[in-house]
């Protein structure tokens, strides 16, 4: 039963992942050129976190291939973010400004995955692709070497990272909802995002407990590229699960909460 | 044998809270730290049954609580109090199994994706509805052989006319063959020919599939055109409910005469039958007692003058602005509660 809705909503959202792909193609311009552009912020930020290593050994205990294996995760997941949640954040207050939100609604499928995913951006595939060409040839020159324990503690961090981004985004979706008027709910995540991009090992150590135990930043880009670079630690595996499945439940309730007060726009 | 209930509703009541923004820099900024609350009742125990097959007009002024009506009939919001049943089911839950038995169609809102051709929402929908290909093909193919869409397919939403898109949308909407249909003012903005094609399409669809309709529209002609019953709702309360023709007579217990004679006969006094509206020549138009019409054709028509002679019903714009005449301030009531956020 559960598989079927699953195998639903996929059918559902690649049908709408065609149109979106569709769309973008219409504006050929406007894709070539964001891909090129987000291509070249890419390579500046791997420049800057290059730059680094010419005053000092480590940062933070991180070595240059370490770190650049950070960037390249941490690209990975916003790079992610920005394709698959973003777009569908900056859709959401107009949906509920317009009142389109109720044709939304009324349709016999899950609003939470149709809101959070019916819309791609493809303006960051470029940045996803050069974040995976970074990886694999940090893996290939032997700069980094995974084990397949390291890459599956790897993934399961992943999975954990992108489910604490989505709490975060399904949050500021039910506030979109909740406040029908609320615009720019994206800052905070660019805020969170801000914050990431560094390991949480530059921080003092207060908010380093902080990041981990309260705002559960570390699991975004900090625990899977530590996973992929030293190996997989139990504990932090642990406690990201446990952040990512009360953050996800505290969402999901949140969300559920905040559909019940819509009062719909309009009439 | 009579129908199965579509829609019930008990005692149904809904809320708003509202904060109402005074004018000024200073009241901005006392509602800034001590906004004012206000309770607005948009509909107050509203009781409704709607048999299966039904094409019913919902009909009142704006703000009389039509619109948030049929928010709670579609499962939208929640009611305050009451309770409600649609096929079968409590709306707010919205379950799949709700959902898939009733659709919306909002005027001034859209489905379809602007920048993509209608083809594209249509196959979206075909997922989101879970029809397989031979239904899909078939029941597209019925609907834009009765709406006429065929060439509007492969053409972006957004350089569809209004009409055209329109008409899309109402594919969109039915492409599952709900069985009941809320229509949410589906002519809004259209040009008079548009309006009657959507008013044939929708009289068209309701005979071959039997669909249960719940209408608004301003547009008095979508009414008379498509719905024998009408409810009427004002100030959240419901005022009417029968049929289209006892509305007219308990709004306006009159109706137009209008006579053209040959010869207008001697000692014709118009005024001894009514009130003139019009004259010009032979011809009069004249508002005359609903109960007296039958009585003075015949009187006319026995002077052996007439040329011609109508009796009409008095537009039903008018018949509704009657029935709401002596309520000048139609919308929802409200009751000031101050209150600090």
């Amino acid at each position: 039963m559960a598989g079927e809705a699953v195998g639903k909503h996929l059918r559902i959202l690649l049908q709408f992942w065609r149109a979106s792909l569709i769309q973008a193609m219409e504006y050929r311009t406007s894709f070539f050129l964001s891909m090129l552009a987000n291509t070249i912020d890419f390579t500046v930020g791997l420049a800057q976190y290059a730059l680094f290593f010419t005053v000092a050994e480590t940062v933070a205990g991180w070595e240059m291939p370490q770190l650049l294996a950070f960037y390249g995760v941490f690209m990975t997941v916003f790079s992610l973010h920005f394709i698959f949640l973003y777009p569908n954040l900056a859709a959401i207050s107009r949906l509920v400004n317009t009142g389109t939100l109720d044709l939304v609604l009324v349709k016999p499928v899950s609003a939470q995955v149709l809101l959070s995913f019916r819309e791609l951006s493809f303006e960051e595939v470029g940045s996803f692709l050069a974040a995976q060409a970074l990886l694999a040839g940090l893996w290939a020159t032997g700069r980094i070497a995974p084990g397949p324990a390291e890459f599956a503690g790897f993934l399961l961090a992943l999975l954990i990272s992108l489910t604490l981004i989505h709490a975060l985004f399904l949050f500021l979706l039910g506030l979109a909802v909740w406040f029908e008027k609320l615009e720019n709910t994206s800052d905070l995540l660019w805020t969170i995002f801000g914050l990431c991009r560094y390991p949480t090992d530059v921080f003092p150590r207060r908010w380093r407990w902080v990041f981990t135990a309260v705002v559960p930043i570390a699991f975004v880009a900090t625990t899977p590229a530590a996973i992929l670079c030293r190996g997989p630690s139990l504990d932090s595996l642990g406690l990201g699960l446990a952040m990512a499945s009360l953050f996800g439940l505290m969402a999901r309730a949140f969300w559920r909460w905040a559909l019940r007060g819509y009062t719909s726009a309009g009439g | 044998m009579t129908a199965p209930t579509a829609i019930r509703t008990c005692a149904l009541h809904r809320d708003f809270v509202v904060t109402p923004k005074d004018e000024g820099l200073l009241a901005s900024f006392r509602n800034l730290f001590w906004p004012r609350q206000e309770t607005l009742q948009a509909v107050r125990g509203l009781d409704l049954e709607i048999q299966a097959g039904e094409m019913v007009g919902f009909l009142g002024p704006n703000g009389a609580g039509k619109t948030t009506t049929l928010k709670m009939l579609s499962g939208l919001i929640p009611p305050t109090s009451g309770t409600i049943e649609v096929a079968g089911h409590q709306p707010f839950h919205r379950e799949a199994a709700f959902l898939n038995q009733i659709s919306l169609v909002m005027g001034q809102k859209q489905n379809l994706w602007w920048d993509l051709p209608p083809a594209e929402t249509l196959a979206i929908h075909r997922e989101i509805y879970g029809l397989s290909a031979e239904e899909f093909r078939q029941r597209r193919d019925e609907l834009v052989e009765m709406l006429e869409i065929g060439p509007c397919l492969t053409i972006q939403a957004r350089k569809l006319s209004l009409g055209q898109r329109m008409r899309c949308e109402l594919a969109t909407a039915l492409l599952h063959r709900p069985g009941i249909l809320f229509l949410d003012e589906p002519t809004i903005g259209l040009d008079i020919l548009m309006q009657k094609r959507i008013r044939t399409f929708l009289l068209d669809y309701h005979a071959r599939f039997g669909t249960t309709v719940l209408l608004t529209s301003h547009y008095m002609d979508d009414v008379a055109a498509l719905t024998r019953r009408v409810i009427v709702i004002n100030r959240g309360r419901k005022v009417f409910d029968g049929p289209l023709t006892a509305l007219t007579a308990r709004a306006r217990p009159e109706r137009i005469l209008t006579v053209t004679f040959q010869a207008v006969p001697a000692g014709f006094s118009p005024e001894n039958l009514g009130r003139v509206q019009e004259q010009e020549g032979p011809r009069f138009r004249i508002i005359i007692a609903r109960e007296r019409a039958p009585e003075i054709a015949a009187h006319l028509y026995a002077t052996g003058a007439v040329s011609d002679l109508t009796l009409e019903e008095p537009p039903l714009e008018e018949a509704m602005a009657d029935l709401f005449a002596g309520d000048a301030t139609p919308g929802p009531e409200s009751s000031s509660t101050p209150d600090r956020a």
